[in-house]
């Protein structure tokens, strides 16, 4: 059976503080700034393969974007998965949420065979959280977002899954397959792949699925199938006072105190 | 309900409606057209009447109830199935929800099957004058604020961070309550719950951390100086609540729903402390929202004093020392 985890192709956060907009188009500039796989999609893929270890699962690594995300998925298959589907072409371009899980979510339909889908719970960039929940609801599939342990029962085809949830640790058994999972950064610490892994990955297709081969709608897709616009983007202004003072003495001290009693008036 | 109504999801706990439904109606009462009605959306039938008066004081107009106990217990698939009828019946222009656990899961599930536009943890809305909500976002770790509109489709689905708006009670509504009878068809759990248990102490309750004035905040600086001990001691005589970087997460400093910034959460208190953690982009974000930033620190090329209104350069172990002196 099939284990699908769901990848994004992110700009590498360490340089969002050095994001420019094109004055002209308003638009982001992207060069120079490195792209990676979305530190949360990594843990997926850790956990996907973890389970393909114990049981015989076939990892596959879908994404949705440009070309350029051929980079990351050959990154996925360095650190085990099986295959990697890029879905692209330019009818996908300027889509949000809503539209970028019709197009995963018509992807996985054409995989037609597996068991999960497992995804990072947030990307860093647009920091939503929402695409891999409205994957799972275009699947019509059990969700559970955020979880802290997934066990796999091979002897009834079940799996035990936990998470805390507003405070509350709840255990869940889900005996329904297939289901979607989402966990966070702080799951697991995915490996690095090695260099003998990172060469075979180059060397492996990445297949690309277009609009056609997902059978999908074109006005579900891209810009026309994106409900929200983005209609302004500015650069955020750091307005703090930034007044820094040297030492440990005593002025020190009062300074803090002072500023801690003015400064909870306010 | 008329196209230009608003829909507020009430998110309650046992007898209590959580802070940030209360932020949410203050907020939307403040930048609402006049005539636009705020109804909210409550499901069970577990909630004192005290909270449901309240709603009308923060400016709520209806409360539309689905006064049944089925619904008690939060579940996505119910909730998002009787919310979406209650949409398809009622036609509203703008539907809320706290961005929580359960509002980061519900949200977009109700606007995938609604098939509508959803942003996520907005900081500042206005109405244009085509009654699009203008909804300003961050994004890339707070680098960029992104403003959105959803010009086609309604409902406008949006998602409110607690703690970034403050809760107003200044409105003398008239109670007015709808009672509603649930589908007739309610969708059966796919997951079986099979048992759970509190395991947070009430101080580190998911919203608690957001009604604090301070916060303060340790990072990997803390290794050499008895881990979070004097963060701790200074927390308890402030009375503020603890949270830290990722390093201090894995260290095991502090739990999982305390890590502020792209990965965990983020807090807008009157002051915010940071010690000992040199100012990551994927940290600083998440307190972004604050009004006035403390950083300590030893080095002081760390780029936290970029983002700070009052740096100390100092051995954090001599200053939290002198200071628990100081504040005697």
């Amino acid at each position: 059976m099939n284990i699908i985890v769901l990848v994004k192709q992110i700009p590498d956060s360490e340089y969002f503080s050095k994001l420019q907009l094109d004055p002209v188009k308003h638009s982001l500039i992207r060069e120079g700034i490195p792209a990676v796989i979305n530190p949360a999609d990594k843990c997926a893929i850790e956990l996907a393969i973890s389970l393909k270890k114990h049981h015989s699962f076939k990892v596959i690594a879908v994404s949705m974007g440009p070309e350029a995300t051929k980079n990351s998925l050959k990154e996925a298959i360095a650190m085990g998965c099986d295959e990697a589907i890029l879905i692209t072409g330019k009818e996908f371009a300027g889509a949000d949420t809503l539209a970028t899980s019709y197009a995963l979510s018509q992807a996985i339909i054409k995989i037609h065979s597996y068991s999960m889908v497992i995804a990072g719970n947030v990307a860093l960039d647009g920091s939503t959280g929402q695409t891999p929940i409205q994957v799972g609801e275009f699947l019509d599939i059990p969700s559970i977002t955020n979880i802290n342990s997934l066990s796999y029962h091979k002897v009834d085809n079940t799996a035990d899954i936990s998470r805390i949830f507003r405070g509350v640790e709840q255990h869940m058994k889900v005996v329904e397959m297939p289901f979607l999972v989402t966990v966070s950064q702080n799951f697991n610490k995915p490996h690095l792949p090695s260099v003998m892994d990172i060469i075979k990955a180059s060397k492996k297709d990445i297949v690309t699925w277009g609009i056609r081969d997902i059978n999908a709608d074109k006005n579900q897709c891209g810009i026309k199938g994106s409900p929200t616009e983005t209609i302004s983007t500015t650069i955020y202004k750091n307005e703090r006072e930034k007044v820094v003072i040297i030492g440990a003495d005593k002025d020190a001290v009062k300074i803090f105190v002072d500023n801690i009693k003015k400064w909870l008036i306010v | 309900m008329s196209e230009k109504d608003i829909l507020v999801f009430a998110e309650h706990k046992g007898q209590s409606i959580i802070d940030a439904t209360y932020e949410i109606i203050s907020k939307i009462c403040e930048v609402k057209n006049e005539d636009d009605k705020v109804g909210i959306l409550l499901l069970g039938s577990t909630v004192d009447d005290s909270y449901i008066e309240r709603l009308f004081r923060c400016g709520a107009n209806t409360l539309l109830h689905y006064n049944d106990k089925l619904l008690n217990e939060y579940n996505l698939d119910r909730y998002s199935y009787v919310i979406t009828e209650f949409i398809h019946h009622n036609k509203p222009s703008v539907l809320l929800f706290t961005a929580t656990d359960i509002g980061m899961e519900l949200a977009p599930k109700v606007a995938a099957r609604l098939k509508t536009g959803l942003t996520a943890h907005i900081t500042d809305l206005y109405f244009d004058e085509n009654h699009n909500l203008v909804q300003q976002v961050p994004g890339f770790g707070g680098n960029l604020l992104v403003n959105i509109i959803c010009p086609d489709k309604r409902p406008q689905l949006i998602t409110f961070k607690p703690g970034v708006f403050e809760i107003k009670e200044n409105c003398n509504n008239t109670k007015n309550i709808v009672s509603l009878s649930s589908p007739s068809f309610i969708p059966q759990n796919r997951i079986k719950l099979i048992n759970s248990y509190v395991i947070t102490e009430s101080d580190q309750n998911e919203e608690e951390i957001f009604k604090k004035d301070i916060i303060i905040s340790g990072g990997w600086g803390m290794k050499n100086c008895g881990d979070f001990e004097l963060i701790n001691k200074l927390a308890e005589k402030l009375n503020t609540a603890v949270c830290g970087t990722r390093p201090a997460y894995d260290e095991g400093w502090i739990p999982e729903n305390r890590v502020i910034g792209q990965s965990g959460i983020n807090v807008a208190p009157k002051i915010f402390i940071s010690i000992g953690a040199s100012g990551a982009m994927h940290y600083t974000t998440g307190f972004s929202g604050a009004k006035k930033v403390i950083a300590i620190n030893k080095d002081k090329s760390a780029p936290i004093f970029e983002y700070c209104d009052l740096g100390i350069v100092a051995d954090i172990e001599v200053f939290l020392s002198k200071l628990a002196v100081g504040m005697k």
